[in-house]
Order: structure tokens, then C-alpha cells, then sequence
């Protein structure tokens, strides 16, 4: 089953910092999780980056990446510093 | 046009005595201020080979030509010198109020040389120095010298890590700090343990044109994404949890890219469960700085450096032990990033028993009792106190010891971010990030270069360092050029056409365009750093010139850094980085050699990474 680690307020709606799933690929991990919020909680969250094992899902399959067991999918907003 | 000439105060304190040095017009009109200037004036005033340690090594404080105008981020001050800990050229950045204190004391720098015989601190007062007796002070830590040191006036010092010539000391101005490259150190040499200046002088004239764009960018700051929320709601810390789903902060020594607990020292949860204030430099409209509930009381909210090596490297998953670490080090007057890096060594060095330490991953009293060693070089701290590089050659491990030229890696594993890894190879001062910030186009910001991609990377990393330089020659606060990214790229959503066709355009237009943009004269002002710098220099000056200053500023480094006999084989990364992979399906991990010879293309340099006589001359290097 992969891991799914949300985004802090995502985490916070949840209750939960990480979920897992058998879902077959990021878009049905990701339908799964919108199920679990309302839809105008949902919307903030389509501006994360998905990452799956730390690469962007725009240079794997996007939506269609698939998932395999021990797989990690992250969500993540922009961010800077140093 | 202005008269550009900059005074600086030189002071040598084996003699005692001082004397204002003009600096001519044509030397500011090529290198700016700050750290330009700072350099030009350390290559000039130096024989080669000359120890960071010897008296005729100067220590160089140097503000810029916007320091005092109020303008947004512009209230810093660069310390620049050889660094005892890479051998390298040092400049060291640092906010708080000491530039426009020094301004206001009549001077755009201070040069200083020679050795005291006892502890002194330098009063700097209305154009007039004075060495005072610091025997009360030696010794103690930075917060309690500043308290000591008469409260009006900004204050440069040093903790006992600086006395005690630890090449990772730094200086410290409020809470604010000149972290890397070890210029406590040097100060510490001569027995200086602080810099003080107040003064009256008129720091800018500022017309209304000159209000008119200050109202204008600091507005735009508080408007932009990442100025104006993220950085002001998060601090620093907002980095946590992106790093962390990259796989790109350092975990155990930079063995893994994170770690299931990291989550638990998200910025996000340092404002919720924490956070009393924010807190900031003068003039800066971000306040990216945090005041935290402590065990204790209430003190320093920890940066994201300090939360990447000295919690999670270390396997340390609380924020308030991680907050008393970055304090500790704060007051011994020591940089969190290279003792985070040190520690984390050196328990790697344990586990495989090459060490005989007490250290291990999450074992808060061992690393707070090392930390304390280290400043006072007593135990095993003497053995840390001379750094990764120089530990593993006393015990073994050098594939695994994270330093650059000899400087320890900051919070970002380029193996998630390979232009960061270009740009950790070849900075002049040694492994460090914010000479270029790649890994904000890269991983962390809203649109991402390909990490795992080397193509237009080196194009990406020349831009960025030579913008850089020129943008800490005025001074700035490099924070602000994250806000150069437009805001709608941080409104798109991560399913649409556009975001993707964003992504496929940054990828494979990035290189080609900063190629062609790089040899364009370029008039026009697109940012606001030039316009400022017009504003200053009361004539124009566009985005071409003032890339062409960065450029040369950073080959002058360069010079100096060949000068001093660290060749093209320093640019590289540790064993471990080039190596061993952290993401599934990698084979190795940076690589870096197609980039660098890229690279030193791009840069006008030959295959050895020396600077060519046309490069030179293209860029009005006198060396």
C-alpha cells in the first residue's frame, strides 16, 4: 500500500498526517482523498505540487503515474528561503 | 550623475591608530558596494598565500549604496575576508540595524588589520574610532556582550567560538547573524571582540521619485505569494515540508532524504502551536524572522538551515530542542548550518566506530554537550572544532564528509536538485545555497526546472550567482529575488494546461534563454535592484550592466580564490552526493561533470576553470 502524506491543512481537515492506500494510480489516490473533504477545502489544495518518492508527477505519468506498494506520494506547496 | 566615492574607515589595531580611506568613484561604479566592493578591496590589499590568521589580514565591513535610504531589504552589511575554514574568499551577509548604525556613523565600511595585544571592541561615533578595553567582555556570550555594549548603537560581536578561532565562528548583530564561512574566526585572531557604530549623518538623500518606487516595490513584497505570505506567515520553516516531500533535506547525515518524522518540525506547526511574534530587519517589509515559546521562556524560532542540520541531519524531531540548539550556537557565536554538518559527521564516524564519541541520532544531551565542547575547544569538541574536512582526514570517512572547498552543505541534498549541486560545487565560497538559490527553481518554488535534468542548468546556475552577487553587492536581502517570479505562477493549479505547459517551458527554454540573455547589453529595468541602484548613482542603469557587475564581481572571487592555489579540482561534491542514490531507480547520484564543463563554457572560462584574458577584458577585470 503507498503512503500518502498530505499538506499541513490538508493533514489538519483529515486528522491524520498520513494515510495509506491501495489505490492503482495518483489520480485514484487522489479521488480517494477528495471524497474525504469538502469540495471548497479541496479546490486550495489543486495548487500542491504531487510528488511521488520526491520526483514531480509532471515528469513521471502525471495523474496516470502508477503506485506501488512502500511508494510515497507527497503534497506539497510552494515554498522558499534559506 | 553622483559622486560614487565610498569611505571607508581603516583601523589597525597592533598601532591603535585610524584613518578614513576614500574608495574612487570608477572602482564603486564596477563593483557596487558590499560584497563587490568588499572583494575588490581584499584582492588589492593582500599578498597571495597570506593565512586568514596573520595580522596584515583584514577584516572587511562593508554596507551599500542603498544602506540608510529605507529602501525594502536593503539594511545589511557584508563581512568579507579569507576564511579560516575554506582557505577561500569569505563574505559573510548579516541583517538587523549595524549597517545603517555604521551609515549614520559616517562610513560605508570598516577595514580592519593588525592585532591588538588585549581584547579590545572598536566604537565607531561620528566619524570618529576608538578602541576600547573589552577585558570584561572576553568570554562571554553574544547576548550578554551586546547587553554589556551601550544600547543605542549597532553591534557586530563575537562569542567565545570567535575567541577561540573556531573556522565555523560567526558574528552576530541582535538575533541576526553572519553565519558562514568563519569570520568570528578571523575576528577573534586580532582580539576584536566587537564592532560598535551610532553617529548622526545624513544616510540618503531621498526625493520623491526615490519614494515613489520605495512605496511601489515594498507594496508589490507584501503583494507577491511568496514576500508577502509565505515568508511572512511560515518564516523560513515553510521549507520543512517541501524538502522534505522532495526527498531533499538532510537526514542522518545526508544518508536519506527524510525521514517519517520530519513533519513534526513543519514551519506550519511552529505557527500554530508556538509562535508569539514575528520578527525582522529594519526596513524589511517580509519579517521572515519568528519569536517562539521556548521551555525556558520565549526565544529565537529556529531558521530552516538551523531546523535541517541541527534537527532533522541529527534526528531531532522537536522544534523547541531544535530552537535551544540554534540558540546555543547563536550565543557561542558558531554557524548552525556547519556545526549541524560537523555533528552529524561525526556521529556517522561513531556509528561505524571510527569516532569514540558519545554522539548518536537523536541524542539531544550528547550533541548539546559536544556543541558547548566545540566553542570552547575542550574534549572531543577541539577534534570538531576544526571541521568535516579537516575530521576526516584525522579519522577516515572523506566519501561521506559533507563539505564543499571545506565548507559544510546546507539544508538541500543536490541529489534531488542537480543544478543545486552544480551550484554547491562551484560557489566561491564553498558549499553553501544562497549564492544562486537554483534549488527555489528547481524543487522548492512553484514551477520546476526538471531537478533530476542537467539541461540548462549551467545557464541557470551562472544566472543565478551572477545575479546574486550583484544583487548582495547593493546590499540586499537575496529574499527578495523570490518575488521575481510572477505571482500567477503560484495560483496555478498543478492539473491545468497552463501549469504544465509552464513546467515544460522552464525545463527546456531556460538554458537557451539565459544564454542568449546573458550576452545581451540590455538597457531595459525589469527588476527593481537596478532601479534602485539608478536611484543612488542619480543615473540609469539597466539590467545588462548590472548583471555584467554580478558577473565580474564573481569572477574576481574567482581570481582570488585561484590566487590563493585552490584550483578547478575543488569544484566538486562529496563522494557520497555524486555517488550513492536516495531515489528509487537512481543509479548515482549528482552529475556532475557534464555540468561542469558546461559550465566553465558558459562562464568564459578554460577547461582548467580559470578565467580567460577575453573574459577578462569582456568584463573590465583588472587582476
Amino acid at each position: 500500500m503507498a503512503l500518502f502524506v498530505p499538506h499541513y491543512a490538508l493533514a489538519k481537515r483529515l486528522g491524520r498526517t498520513e494515510l495509506r492506500s491501495e489505490a492503482a494510480t495518483v489520480g485514484a489516490l487522489l479521488d480517494e482523498i477528495r471524497a474525504l473533504v469538502p469540495p471548497e477545502e479541496w479546490r486550495a489544495s489543486l495548487r500542491a505540487a504531487i510528488l511521488v518518492n520526491g520526483r514531480h508527477i509532471h515528469y513521471l505519468q502525471g495523474m496516470k503515474t502508477p503506485l506501488a506498494a512502500d511508494d510515497e506520494v507527497w503534497m506539497v506547496f510552494p515554498s522558499s528561503g534559506g | 550623475m553622483k559622486s560614487l566615492t565610498a569611505t571607508y574607515l581603516e583601523v589597525d589595531l597592533t598601532s591603535g591608530g585610524s584613518s578614513a580611506r576614500p574608495v574612487p568613484s570608477e572602482v564603486v561604479e564596477l563593483y557596487l558596494g558590499g560584497r563587490g566592493l568588499g572583494a575588490r578591496l581584499l584582492f588589492d590589499s593582500t599578498p597571495p598565500g597570506l593565512d586568514p590568521f596573520d595580522e596584515r589580514m583584514p577584516i572587511i565591513f562593508s554596507v551599500g549604496p542603498l544602506t540608510g535610504s529605507a529602501a525594502p531589504q536593503s539594511n545589511r552589511f557584508v563581512v568579507t575576508t579569507k576564511s579560516p575554514a575554506t582557505g577561500a574568499i569569505a563574505d559573510s551577509h548579516c541583517g538587523g540595524s549595524f549597517a545603517t548604525k555604521l551609515k549614520k556613523a559616517g562610513f560605508d565600511g570598516v577595514i580592519v588589520r593588525g592585532r591588538s595585544p588585549r581584547p579590545v571592541y572598536l566604537e565607531i561615533k561620528d566619524g570618529k574610532a576608538e578602541l576600547k578595553d573589552a577585558a570584561h567582555l572576553w568570554g562571554k556570550g553574544t547576548v550578554a556582550t551586546q547587553a554589556a555594549l551601550p544600547a543605542s548603537f549597532g553591534k557586530a560581536v563575537i562569542g567565545p567560538a570567535g575567541e577561540n578561532r573556531v573556522p565555523f565562528a560567526c558574528i552576530v548583530s541582535q538575533n541576526r547573524i553572519a553565519g558562514r564561512t568563519g569570520t568570528g574566526a578571523v575576528m577573534g585572531s586580532k582580539n576584536l571582540k566587537a564592532i560598535i557604530a551610532d553617529g548622526s549623518a545624513a544616510t540618503f538623500e531621498r526625493d520623491e521619485a526615490f519614494k515613489e518606487l520605495q512605496k511601489e516595490v515594498t507594496e508589490f513584497l507584501r503583494s507577491h505569494p511568496m514576500t508577502g505570505q509565505i515568508l511572512p506567515t511560515l518564516g523560513t520553516a515553510n521549507l520543512v515540508m517541501t524538502c522534505a516531500g522532495r526527498n531533499i533535506i538532510p537526514t542522518r547525515n545526508f544518508q536519506k532524504g527524510h525521514d517519517r518524522r520530519t513533519p513534526e518540525l513543519a514551519g506550519e506547526r511552529m505557527r500554530d502551536e508556538l509562535l508569539i511574534r514575528k520578527d525582522g530587519c529594519l526596513s524589511c517589509p517580509v519579517k521572515c524572522g519568528r519569536h517562539i515559546r521556548l521551555g525556558k521562556g520565549e526565544g529565537k524560532g529556529p531558521e530552516f538551515e538551523t531546523i535541517g542540520l541541527l534537527g532533522n541531519n541529527l534526528g531531532i524531531f522537536d522544534m523547541q530542542t531544535v530552537a535551544e540548539l540554534g540558540e546555543l550556537c547563536d550565543d557561542l557565536g558558531m554557524d548552525t548550518i556547519s556545526m549541524g554538518g560537523v555533528l552529524g559527521f561525526a556521529t556517522e564516524l561513531t556509528e561505524r566506530g571510527l569516532l569514540n564519541s558519545e554522539l548518536a541520532w537523536g541524542r539531544v544531551e550528547a550533541y548539546h554537550e559536544a556543541i558547548e565542547a566545540t566553542a570552547r575547544r575542550s574534549g572531543l569538541g577541539a577534534e570538531l572544532a576544526e571541521g568535516t574536512r579537516a575530521l576526516a582526514k584525522r579519522r577516515g570517512g572523506e566519501e561521506f564528509a559533507i563539505q564543499v572547498k571545506g565548507l559544510e552543505l546546507p539544508a538541500y541534498d543536490p541529489r534531488g536538485c542537480f543544478g543545486q549541486g552544480l551550484e554547491y560545487a562551484t560557489n566561491n565560497r564553498g558549499g553553501c545555497h544562497v549564492r544562486g538559490s537554483t534549488m527555489f527553481l528547481e524543487a522548492t518554488g512553484p514551477v520546476s526546472i526538471d531537478p533530476h535534468s542537467t539541461a540548462g542548468k549551467p545557464e541557470l546556475v551562472v544566472f543565478q550567482q551572477d545575479m546574486n552577487a550583484a544583487v548582495s553587492s547593493l546590499v540586499f536581502c537575496y529574499f527578495a529575488s523570490y518575488a521575481v517570479l510572477p505571482a500567477f505562477a503560484f495560483k496555478l493549479e498543478a492539473s491545468s494546461a497552463a501549469y504544465r505547459l509552464a513546467m515544460a517551458a522552464a525545463s527546456r527554454a531556460t538554458g537557451p534563454a539565459l544564454w542568449l540573455a546573458m550576452r545581451m547589453k540590455n538597457p531595459a529595468q525589469l527588476l527593481w535592484f537596478e532601479k534602485f541602484l539608478s536611484a543612488a548613482w542619480g543615473r540609469r542603469v539597466g539590467l545588462g550592466e548590472f548583471m555584467r557587475a554580478g558577473a565580474r564581481i564573481y569572477n574576481l572571487e574567482r581570481l582570488y580564490n585561484l590566487r590563493e592555489g585552490m584550483s578547478g579540482s575543488a569544484d566538486t561534491l562529496p563522494r557520497r552526493l555524486l555517488d550513492e542514490p536516495t531515489f528509487p531507480g537512481a543509479k548515482a547520484g549528482v552529475p556532475l561533470a557534464d555540468m561542469l564543463r558546461r559550465y566553465y563554457r558558459v562562464r568564459g572560462w578554460d577547461s582548467e576553470g580559470v578565467p580567460t584574458p577575453a573574459t577578462l577584458r569582456r568584463l573590465a577585470i583588472r587582476s
